[in-house]
């Protein structure tokens, strides 16, 4: 005999005790495997979406709002053969069906038109049969499905036309058209292996992409040969790894561009003067540095101002430039050309005065005024080069009188008609009419958008190709923004950082587990009583307590790790079962993704390892319990001693315990009655203080009912009653047990926030305003009557496209979507914070601004909770590192954060309008907007809105359903913790029934002696039924009544929406699983003759 | 005129258990009656089959061929809850064991049979009145475990005696006692025999208190062999 023949004659012997433990332990495996394999699938179905939709595409340099010349990749692929590269046009804009398509008018507001070339598809796994060719498209699955058209039909894009300046600017072009429309043929929808999915957002959601020839698309936007994406790897499958080095790409295209591939050109004049132009009239900040680093460089501003005067002498709109003035002009003093020497008499030391547009960040003109000393007058023939070197600002130098001019900046038309200002732009142009220092001109005329149109060299500074090798030799290209971006690393970054579903399910999973684990507990803990007498036999033999403890342990581990096997195979249908149920009923809980199963075996494997952790845990456990009695008392197996009750000091302990936690529960809910707000947390402490409390109150009843005297009229229920003190700790420890979770279930799942509550005060998630407005296209104050209605006003917001950082995304957001808010008239209105506290709040986005650092508070609080993970505050706030536009970097400091769980701006970075537009200049205009309306007329005022701005690509929506359309996903959580948790309990119950039948085991001999006096078996039957449901059905009432005054002041507050059929239906399954379970005990283990025990004696 | 039939017959009755490699008969082909209100005492050598005699004619087991009478119904043709009945309002058990449960004062414990079925009025005063009889009066509200072995005992017999039954068995009642309590239950049971005018049953291994009941029988062979 050696110890492993004991343990596998064991084994053998208490087979259905190890079922029992095989079972147990493959119910816990399949929970926890279940959980991990959910979390694996949606981790791989966000990975296998990632890589979709980048293809073969491994770095891209992305360029808003200007473009480069799309030869940058043929040079690139030249340099480094590894290198696959194409350029692409990449414009938004908006995807309509034509006006005279049958059925709704449809129409995708975020379109994603995409330039190709066939190079492009390189990048496709699957290269698509047919590439589109002139006025073709290939769509994707998703426009396809949202517009609801198929090869052969025809499709209306309107892009945003481009503006060599930006529209913000005061000299660019604005009454033109805005937008240029295209109608294209669909020849196929591609599919995701095709690049259908293209996109270089870190999001799940499938763009709306149309994918057109890019030379038609450039004719078609006046964008010759430009293009604004450039994308980069290897197309070759087999290329080697190293090619997917960045440094490699990084490299070559710094090797391989040159200036007028980002439209900066040279131009020599007879005098030998040269000339740095950029067609974006201003010239980079960067190139302006490099440039100046270069012997003799000039920096000219060329300015429209409002009006020259001297006196009451003055002459209008005349153009100005500073910085090309004879080198012995003075600071702040102007050279000033013969015509206005004339036209205002003025000469040498005479005073001038210069009004001008000052442009605000607001996009609002003040008009300034600047007076000059007049240092020199200058004779038409010395100025008449500077016709030809003033930049061409279209819209003004392109047309033939002034009344035809069309820029941005507020015009007078009667003085635009003024004759001898018109006889002057006929006879000379654009030449300046006052010139001043460089220095001083900037000060004056420098915006955001740019403080240099022109660079001059004089002819003894080098010919333009030196210059040209010169420049291009100081300017640094990522300045420019001439890097690239790893975005399939990024792309896999924001999966792997992306909320650990795993964790989540296994969150969710945690009643279910437990249970199981309670029940595994309950079985080996009865088994192991069945085997008293054999502990106590060993330990009366002599083995040490160790060896004991050893043997039963190594007698269950086998059967726990053999009941890993069926476990993990139940895991894997577990979570197969999960996913078809967040497809069916909970699709927002993963944003609408559909998710596939995906399994690792490490993930089963871990599964089973925690599985078997927590399985030898509770083995340990039991075993240790089991062996600590004397070995007469394991001998003698009697369990089932009568507890003795509690004192009647302990009794009275047990009372004032009670007390005081119900005392604390009102307590506590009165000061959650006079605060008013936020107090969902709050009373569900007072929930657990009230669950503590009943507990409480249920411990000194039982202790009560072991000391009592005797009843004075017996009858069958007090006995029943009794019954229940006769193993007082398990009868607490089921109550305990199944009243938290029922509490924790129903509490948790009941506290749905009620979001039209106060949605019309300021201070919540909609800011008081009715809807919340997106353009596809820009809307500029000027150019559109949004911010005309006499009906409502607007809030406009800037918006720079990013990540979406919110409850929608389920991968990180690497680089956040930022807003543009003006803090003053947001604190003003006392929007999104409580009243007092708005002005402070509001200060946080203008407080220390400083060049490259830049205050941000993030959207709402779950934005900055699971969206970014990361911390806010004026001081230990964290930092985002953000490319602004010309590759300067800025660094937002999350300052604060909206105080409100949800709000209107989830998944976005809230700065002030005055850092936005410093950090990207050429984001024109506004493409979201608040509008504020009565409430009430929200959805009416939406569909107006959608109806009457359909050419801009509007989307607008009543705030509260954005809210809720957030709020949608943790509805969705809590309606599956509600079932997994429901689940749990119902597995709960099934360890309830364990106990139900270990009572009628233990009480086997009583039920006999009660069957030998009489008590028929129905009613023997009858008597435990009700006993044992009763011990089951107390935790469930104590957890309900728990829950319902823990929800009862939020509901009559209608602070939270409970619905209470579901909440029914989980507490009569709940109630009729314990019950049934209770019957079935009770029925298979009472014997068909009771009595017969007793003859066993 | 009817003639009044015995409080229990047995005809013929046998009983066997399962048994390797032949099953194992306890009782064989036993005739008995006893009258209503006559005591008898069972002895026999362990093994021999007394408790399953006592169970037989307790209806709390069933022969395996035979019949047997209770007041001339034959319980071999009633239903499980009928012998109930018959258990509880006609029948009392004495185990050697008391079988007294552990959650319940010693007045509840006796009063356990009444609750089977629609308590009677003066059920609690009788219960009362028979712990008193029993010398534990003041123990009304103790629980068994509080109680000393003869004193459970005792209960055990109040409880038996809860319902009036016609016939009182009695399976090894001192058994588990030492020789004063013995000696003291056994007292009380001649005593309440005759108060009560039941029939009694008693099973034992003593002598001493086999002699106390009367006639004594002899369970030898499978068959009832009375004693003289």
């Amino acid at each position: 005999m050696t110890m492993l023949r004991m343990i596998t004659r064991s084994i053998v012997h208490y087979r259905r005790m190890h079922l029992g433990l095989v079972c147990g332990a493959a119910l816990a495996c399949a929970i926890l495997a279940g959980a991990l394999v959910v979390g694996d699938s949606v981790d791989r179905t966000l990975r296998d979406i990632a890589l979709a939709r980048l293809g073969r595409v491994e770095h891209a340099m992305e360029w808003r709002n200007r473009y480069f010349s799309q030869t940058l990749a043929e040079r690139l692929q030249r340099e480094e053969p590894h290198i696959t590269a194409s350029a692409v046009l990449a414009l938004r804009g908006v995807a309509a069906l034509p006006p005279e398509a049958a059925g709704a008018r449809r129409q995708r507001n975020r379109a994603q038109v995409l330039g190709v070339d066939p190079g492009f598809w390189r990048f496709a796994p699957d290269v698509p049969p047919r590439v589109p060719g002139i006025q073709e498209a290939a769509i994707n699955h998703t426009t396809a499905e949202v517009l609801g058209i198929a090869p052969g039909d025809d499709l209306i894009l309107r892009l945003e036309k481009y503006h060599w300046m930006p529209l913000d600017a005061p000299m660019s072009q604005r009454t033109d058209q805005y937008t240029v429309v295209l109608r294209v043929t669909v020849i196929s929808v591609l599919s995701d292996a095709q690049l259908g999915r293209f996109s270089l957002a870190a999001n799940q959601a499938p763009p709306c992409n149309v994918f057109v020839d890019r030379t038609w698309l450039q004719e078609a936007m006046e964008l010759d040969a430009l293009a604004n994406l450039l994308i980069a790897g290897s197309a070759a499958s087999d290329a080697p790894e190293t090619v997917r080095n960045p440094h490699l790409f990084s490299q070559a295209l710094k090797r391989v561009w040159n200036l007028e591939d980002i439209g900066i050109h040279f131009k020599t004049y007879e005098s030998g003067l040269v000339q740095i132009a950029s067609s974006r009239i201003y010239l980079d900040e960067e190139i302006v540095r490099a440039a100046r680093q270069l012997p003799a460089a000039i920096p000219t501003l060329t300015y429209l101002v409002n009006g020259i005067k001297k006196g009451d002498r003055s002459t209008p709109y005349s153009f100005v430039t500073a910085g090309p003035v004879p080198l012995d002009t003075p600071e702040g003093t102007a050279v000033i050309n013969q015509w206005l020497a004339e036209t205002l008499e003025a000469g040498p030391g005479d005073q001038l005065t210069v009004d001008y547009w000052h442009l605000l960040p607001s996009n609002v003109f003040v008009e300034k005024t600047h007076a000059f000393t007049v240092h020199r007058v200058l004779s038409m023939e010395d100025m008449a080069i500077e016709r030809d070197l003033a930049p061409l600002f279209p819209g003004l130098s392109d047309v033939d009188t002034c009344r035809d001019w069309d820029i941005g900046m507020p015009l007078d038309e009667e003085r635009l008609t003024d004759v001898a200002n018109e006889a002057y732009w006929n006879a000379y142009g654009q030449t300046p009419k006052l010139m001043t220092t460089y220095e001083t001109g900037r000060a004056l005329w420098g915006t955001r958008f740019g403080s240099v149109t022109g660079l001059r060299f004089p002819s003894e500074a080098g010919d333009a190709a030196t210059l040209r090798a010169r420049l291009r030799a100081e300017v640094k290209s990522e300045a420019l923004g001439l890097v690239f971006s790893p975005v399939r690393a990024q792309a896999l970054a924001g999966v792997d950082k992306a909320m650990n579903f795993g964790g989540l399910f296994l969150g969710l999973s945690f009643f279910l587990i437990a249970s199981s684990l309670i029940l595994l507990g309950l079985l080996f803990v009865y088994g192991l009583q069945q085997r008293a007498a054999e502990m106590g036999l060993l330990k009366a033999l002599g083995y040490p307590l160790a060896r004991i403890r050893a043997l039963f342990l190594l007698e269950a581990l086998p059967t726990a790790l053999l009941g890993l096997i069926p476990g993990v195979l139940a895991g894997v249908t577990y979570a197969h079962l999960l996913l078809l149920g967040l497809a069916w009923r909970w699709p927002a809980a993963l944003a609408g993704t559909p998710v596939t199963l995906h399994v690792r075996p490490a993930t089963l494997l871990l599964g089973g390892t925690a599985a078997f952790i927590c399985v030898f845990a509770v083995v340990l456990a039991a075993a240790w319990r089991g062996t600590r009695h004397t070995a007469r008392t394991l001998i003698s197996m009697d369990f089932s001693a009568l507890d003795a009750g509690v004192s009647p000091r302990r009794r009275a302990g047990l009372l004032i315990a009670a007390t005081t936690a119900l005392a604390l529960a009102l307590l506590v809910a009165a000061a959650g009655f006079v605060q008013g707000d936020n107090v969902l947390g709050l009373f569900f402490v007072v929930g657990a203080f009230f669950l503590l409390s009943g507990l409480g109150y249920y411990a000194a009843f039982l202790g009560y009912l072991a000391r009592r005297k005797s009843f004075k009229r017996p009858r069958r229920w007090k006995l029943i009653l009794t019954n229940l003190a006769r193993r007082r700790g398990r009868s607490l420890g089921i109550a305990a047990t199944s009243a938290a979770g029922c509490f924790l279930v129903l509490s948790v799942s009941a506290m749905r926030e009620n979001l039209a509550l106060h949605a019309d005060r300021r201070d919540s998630g909609t800011g008081g305003f009715a809807v919340y407005a997106e353009t596809a296209l820009p809307v500029t104050r000027d150019n559109d009557r949004l911010f005309q209605s006499p009906d409502f006003s607007v809030v406009p917001l800037r918006v720079r496209d990013g990540d979406d950082a919110g409850c929608l995304n389920l991968n990180r957001a690497q680089a956040p979507r930022i807003i543009g808010v003006d803090p003053v008239a947001m604190a003003a209105l006392r929007a999104f914070c409580p009243p007092e506290e708005a002005d402070a709040f509001w200060a946080l986005l203008e407080a220390n601004p400083s060049a490259d650092r830049v205050p941000a508070v993030v959207g709402d609080i779950d934005t900055a909770l699971w969206g970014l993970g990361m911390k806010t505050g004026p001081i230990t706030g964290d930092e985002l590192a953000y490319a602004g536009e010309s590759g300067r970097e800025f660094v937002l400091k999350l300052v604060g954060r909206l105080p409100l769980r949800l709000s209107v701006f989830q998944g976005a970075i809230l700065v002030s309008e005055q850092a936005f537009t410093r950090m990207f200049p050429s984001e024109s205009g506004y493409r979201a907007f608040l509008v504020d309306a009565p409430m009430v007329q929200a959805r009416a005022l939406a569909d107006r809105l959608n109806r009457d701005h359909e050419r801009l690509g509007m989307d607008a929506a009543p705030t509260l359903e954005r809210l809720e359309s957030f709020y949608a996903v943790e509805r969705a959580y809590l309606a599956l913790f509600l079932v997994l948790g429901g689940m749990g309990l119902a597995l709960g119950a099934g360890g309830a029934a364990v106990v139900v039948l270990r009572n009628l085991f233990e009480r086997r001999a009583e039920t006999a002696l009660l069957h030998a006096v009489g008590y028929e078996r129905n009613l023997l039957r009858r008597l435990h039924f009700v006993e044992n449901s009763l011990l089951v059905g107390i935790g469930i009432l104590l957890g309900a009544a728990a829950a319902a005054a823990a929800i009862f002041p939020l509901v009559i507050a209608s602070r939270t929406i409970v619905d209470f059929s579901t909440l029914a239906l989980l507490l009569i399954a709940l109630f009729a699983a314990q019950v049934t379970l209770v019957a079935a005990a009770v029925t298979g283990a009472l014997p068909r003759a009771p009595a017969a025990a007793l003859r066993t004696e | 005129m009817s003639e009044t039939p015995p409080l229990i017959e047995l005809r013929k009755v046998a009983k066997e258990y399962p048994g390797a490699p032949a099953p194992l008969c306890v009782l064989k082909d036993l005739d008995f009656h006893l009258e209503a209100g006559t005591c008898i005492a069972v002895v026999g050598p362990s093994g021999c089959g007394k408790s399953t005699l006592l169970n037989l004619m307790g209806a709390l087991d069933r022969p395996t061929s035979g019949d047997i009478f209770f007041a001339g119904r034959n319980m071999a043709v009633l239903s499980e809850n009928e012998l109930a009945r018959i258990r509880n309002r006609d029948i009392g058990f004495v185990f050697q064991l008391h079988h007294l449960l552990p959650q319940y004062t010693a007045l509840e414990n006796v009063l356990i049979p009444v609750l089977a079925s629609h308590a009677a009025a003066d059920a609690h005063g009788r219960a009362v009145a028979l712990l008193a009889r029993m010398g534990l009066a003041d123990k009304a509200d103790a629980r068994p475990g509080q109680l000393s072995g003869g004193e459970r005992q005792r209960v055990a017999v109040a409880r038996a005696l809860i319902n009036r039954p016609r016939l009182l068995l009695a399976d090894e009642p001192t058994g588990s006692l030492n020789e004063a309590a013995a000696q003291q239950l056994a007292d009380l049971l001649c005593e309440l025999q005759r108060e009560e005018g039941m029939a009694v049953v008693i099973v034992t291994h003593a002598p001493a208190i086999a002699a106390r009941f009367g006639k004594i029988f002899e369970l030898h062979g499978g068959r009832l062999v009375p004693q003289d």
